[in-house]
């Protein structure tokens, strides 16, 4: 799972970039998996799936869209109605969705999690499972 | 149609009079003899705008230019520039910001935008995903630039759309007012007047777009080994982080660079109190990145004791430490922290405000200048003079209105001798080091393409610092040199909209290896290439200065003539002429400076 610390974030969203270079490359892009919202002049919050043990938005999905396999969150696209009661239903007020609308979930990178090994704070880390 | 990597390969021309835009597809030809960012804005400028135009009048540009390397991964990449001719010298000027304001243009999908015209009535720009959409602002004129951010950003939709606007100082057209860009500041040089001349109050950008990756492997790795160099390097990592661009300042006290009221001294009573161990221990809330920055050089401070208790700012900076603390004789950090935050409400550049106090403080000193003709009293120290003569300045009242426009335009009314200690280079005021302790750094202002700045060439990590090699800092050897190839990569860094501290500690390779995969463009393969494109980008800024007419390269009287009267560099004067000779021949100029038709041939720009 991903652990994040807003009061050492200084809001660089590195992290947004290398997920953005992570997932998608050449001409085929898209927003990134993560989002920081900043207010200045001190607060920082981030927008991401932490990947929890214990999902809600699973339970939440009305068409069963978004399942858990091997311990990885997903969602289906064709499934998904974007209704975002999943949204709704995070602890962590994960809303981030992609070009098309749907929600994006965190993939982890592979167990990499390529947004924690940028981030130059270390706000960003990579928890247990 | 080409595909574009790293650019989104748009130009976005307003013509604010008719409300009409024009969008074109940049040239492969034009990016690769030009890049981004400054080389972009300056050929447009040299180009289209033609000689002897009045600064303040609608023929002027504004010009707002991303590089390639604007809002990707590459590390201290949320930079971008205006250019534009200077109401304040008369020359060519190119602004750099940091913050978030660049990589959003390039999310709405443009890499530059040219302001051209005259709006009938003050007018707020809003760019949302390659729309374009006018609305009337006459509700925020006269609004200072954080509540101006506050409103937009409610109206339109977020903190995430990102905000340039000017404050009441650059509504009144005070020539050294800033744009305020997401609280940072493209500052120098007038910029912000520009845009109150045109009736601009704001531009407001969102977008979802992403840039393009040529190489996405190549670029990944190279930033990759970015990163931990960066986070490693002496320059870069460790202080940097901690104290931000005062890391410098207890060295800069030391070796005598840091000039005290007015460069009249070089030993500053108050080192201590403003040091930045107590900027971090009693100032300092939080770190505060720009976009993409592993540095973190910006710090959010408030005041928690004493007069000033309660402010705020984005800083301290290095120079702001200086211009409202040494160079106005103030040893009370919470006034340096007003005077910041008050720089950045009216939208003032704070190194010319600060600069320009002092200069006054010593024309009041010396009797130019009485309290009965102030209104108070303006002696060095006095904090409070020094606050109110910012509010003076933003306002365009008082005697803040002649002191608003500089201090050789200061100078010239006021007479007396005050020439001899208006400290600016071509009318633009000097930052916070004192060549006569650090001899390069005289020829970097000297022959610095916007007149009084340290941003072209940063010669203080050489010789004062030496962090880069050790060089004698009251000799002339190697200057020249040194000077003119710095000049000519932080041209690329400006162009391809990354910050300079990327100089640090990334080699120009590396660099060109950042620009090259993101791009894939074959001018930007080889190193000497892209260095050859930033000489050719430095003396194109060259010859606009001297299609405007502009003065011979040369110093204040007081760093030529008036030697130190104290500290370690005590008797020293800068010894310019035989550095500038130096200069001119490395780089191809004749003796008055102009480029010669070799040079030129060399270049491509003949």
């Amino acid at each position: 799972m991903l652990k994040y610390d807003a009061s050492i974030c200084t809001g660089c969203r590195v992290c947004e970039q290398a997920c953005i270079q992570a997932h998608y490359r050449g001409d085929d892009t898209d927003m990134s998996r993560i989002t920081i919202n900043s207010v200045w002049p001190g607060e920082e919050a981030a927008a991401v799936c932490r990947q929890c043990p214990k999902p809600r938005c699973v339970e939440a999905c009305p068409t069963g869209a978004i399942e858990q396999v091997d311990g990885i969150i997903k969602i289906d696209q064709e499934k998904c109605t974007q209704c975002y009661e999943c949204f709704e239903a995070c602890p962590f007020h994960a809303r981030v969705l992609d070009r098309n609308g749907y929600p994006a979930f965190c993939d982890t990178c592979d167990d990499a999690y390529q947004c924690a090994q940028f981030c130059p704070a270390k706000a960003l880390k990579r928890g247990g499972k | 149609m080409m595909t574009y990597y790293g650019y989104m390969g748009k130009r976005l021309d307003i013509d604010l009079t008719t409300q009409n835009y024009e969008v074109t597809n940049l040239s492969e030809e034009t990016l690769s003899r030009w890049v981004g960012g400054k080389g972009l804005a300056a050929h447009i400028l040299y180009e289209e705008v033609p000689a002897g135009v009045d600064p303040l009048s609608p023929e002027n540009y504004l010009v707002f230019a991303t590089g390639p390397l604007t809002g990707t991964l590459a590390p201290l990449s949320g930079r971008m520039i205006v250019g534009t001719k200077s109401p304040q010298t008369g020359i060519w000027v190119d602004s750099n910001v940091g913050g978030f304001f660049g990589p959003e243009l390039k999310r709405v999908g443009f890499d530059v935008v040219v302001l051209k015209g005259k709006a009938k009535s003050p007018v707020t720009i809003l760019l949302d995903n390659g729309k374009v959409s006018f609305h009337p602002a006459d509700e925020l004129w006269g609004v200072d630039a954080e509540e101006t951010h506050k409103r937009l950003k409610a109206k339109f939709g977020g903190e995430d759309y990102r905000v340039a606007c000017i404050g009441p100082a650059g509504e009144k057209l005070v020539p050294m007012s800033a744009i305020i860009a997401e609280m940072r500041a493209f500052g120098r040089a007038g910029v912000g007047a520009v845009m109150g001349s045109k009736n601009v109050k704001a531009i407001v950008a969102h977008g979802n777009q992403t840039v393009k990756i040529f190489d996405p492997e190549g670029f990944w790795l190279n930033n990759k080994e970015a990163y931990n160099e960066i986070a490693i390097h002496p320059d870069t990592g460790g202080g940097r982080q901690r104290f931000g661009t005062n890391v410098i300042y207890s060295a800069m006290n030391e070796l005598g660079v840091h000039p005290v009221k007015n460069f009249q001294s070089s030993v500053n009573e108050h080192a201590e109190a403003l040091s930045e161990d107590v900027m971090r221990e009693e100032l300092v809330v939080k770190d505060k990145a720009c976009f993409g920055c592993p540095i973190a050089c910006s710090k959010y401070s408030t005041v928690k004791k004493g007069k000033y208790k309660g402010e705020y700012s984005e800083g301290p900076e290095y120079e702001d430490t200086w211009g409202f603390g040494a160079q106005c004789g103030n040893g009370d950090y919470g006034a340096v922290i007003a005077a910041e935050h008050l720089c950045d409400l009216y939208g003032l550049d704070s190194v010319s405000t600060g600069n320009t106090i002092g200069f006054a403080m010593e024309c009041f000193e010396r009797g130019i200048i009485t309290e009965k003709e102030v209104g108070y009293d303006l002696s060095f120290g006095n904090s409070e003079g020094m606050i109110k003569m910012i509010h003076q300045i933003g306002k365009a009242e008082g005697l803040g209105k002649l002191f608003g426009q500089g201090t050789k335009k200061a100078a010239q009314v006021l007479g007396h001798g005050s020439e001899n200690f208006a400290m600016h280079v071509k009318g633009l005021e000097l930052p916070a080091y004192d060549p006569r302790a650090a001899y390069a750094m005289g020829l970097a202002y000297a022959t610095s393409d916007r007149g009084g700045c340290h941003l072209r060439s940063w010669p203080i990590a050489m010789e004062a610092l030496q962090t880069r090699g050790r060089y004698d800092p009251y000799s002339i050897e190697f200057k020249a040199e040194y000077v003119k190839n710095e000049q000519d990569l932080i041209s690329i860094i400006d162009s391809v909209g990354l910050c300079l501290f990327a100089t640090f500690a990334l080699s120009p390779r590396q660099l060109v290896r950042l620009l090259y995969s993101a791009t894939g463009i074959e001018a930007f393969k080889e190193t000497k290439d892209v260095l050859l494109t930033g000489e050719r980008i430095y003396n194109l800024t060259r010859l606009f200065n001297q299609r405007e007419g502009v003065e011979k390269d040369t110093l204040p009287p007081r760093l030529l003539d008036e030697a130190v009267p104290d500290g370690p560099a005590q008797g020293n004067v800068t010894p310019l002429k035989e550095m500038l000779d130096e200069y001119y021949l490395i780089r191809g100029w004749d003796q008055e400076g102009r480029p010669t038709e070799e040079k030129l041939k060399e270049l491509g720009l003949l």
